[in-house]
């Protein structure tokens, strides 16, 4: 073979330096960080954790990616990190909330109709204008109680699928579990807070 | 007709079943076969038509405002301060 190739040399960045870190890609770092874990202090301190691992080892860095994908990179790893330990605490001691809305009370147990809703467990109907920004405004206030009364992890997993539109198997992979037990959960999520919205929203 | 009637409640599925499929095809596409069953049933049931309807109305709601929170989740300047010198004495140390 006589023809020989151009040769183009990789394109590799480099690292600036870290005291511009924060001014750079703090509000990158924040605004992503606060997308997954939506609460303000635990994402600043994600940001911080994020930029001292990078610091430490800023000199793995090969310059394969750009400084701030590789930055995200650390802080996907982070919040993952987050969330398994999140998981464990929340396995200890919290009891399972909303003990009162049995999953399969919903329906009636026996008989020819067998799984049809029980008469006293119908979805009601709501009256809500979706474009009044008051009804929006208490529609998330509500939302947000009935939030904290509910299971942890069941919190988690509507707050990251339905509220922040984070893909499916993205979800699966940040809370580190199996798509099919990623919609049970949903499921039971969902089914929690239309419950709670309908008593404390709609029936207030 | 009520030979029919009972072979469709035989094949359609319950409220229950409903409700699990209603959830399950926010995030992904049904096969076909659940797909036509949920349909079915949702034109018979008002009760899971209101429930399909409100969910989708939730997350309709919730994602509209997170978007706008969002969009305004800039990193305090306190904050900014305090990670940065954070860094700063970290970076002494190493």
């Amino acid at each position: 073979m006589s023809v020989t190739e151009p040769e183009y040399p990789a394109k590799r960045s480099t690292l600036s330096d870290p005291k511009e870190w924060v001014e750079k890609h703090g509000d990158a770092l924040f605004g992503y960080a606060f997308r997954y874990v939506g609460d303000r202090s635990t994402a600043e301190d994600l940001v911080q954790e994020t930029l001292l691992a990078a610091l430490k080892g800023r000199a793995a860095f090969i310059g394969a990616s750009s400084e701030r994908t590789w930055l995200i990179g650390i802080l996907k790893n982070k919040v993952v990190d987050y969330y398994r330990k999140a998981g464990r605490q929340t396995q200890l001691n919290q009891p399972e909330q909303f003990a009162d809305f049995n999953y399969t009370d919903d329906y009636i147990l026996i008989g020819p109709d067998t799984g049809s809703w029980h008469p006293q467990r119908r979805p009601a109907a709501w009256s809500v204008d979706p474009n009044d920004p008051v009804e929006q405004q208490q529609f998330w206030d509500h939302l947000q109680r009935c939030l904290e009364g509910l299971d942890k992890r069941l919190a988690q997993v509507y707050a990251l699928r339905d509220i922040q539109e984070i893909e499916y198997q993205e979800v699966c992979n940040v809370l580190a579990v199996t798509p099919t037990n990623l919609r049970v959960m949903l499921h039971r999520a969902r089914k929690l807070l239309r419950r709670c919205l309908e008593s404390h929203w709609i029936g207030a | 007709m009520m030979m029919i009637m009972r072979l469709m409640n035989r094949m359609l599925p319950s409220c229950k079943e409903v409700s699990r499929l209603t959830s399950q095809a926010m995030d992904e596409s049904l096969p076909w076969t659940k797909r036509l069953g949920l349909r079915m049933h949702l034109r018979m049931c008002i009760w899971c038509r209101r429930n399909a309807e409100q969910l989708q109305l939730m997350r309709n709601l919730a994602r509209g405002q997170a978007l706008s929170r969002n969009e305004q989740a800039r990193l305090s300047s306190d904050a900014r301060k305090r990670i940065a010198k954070f860094l700063e004495q970290n970076d002494e140390k190493s």
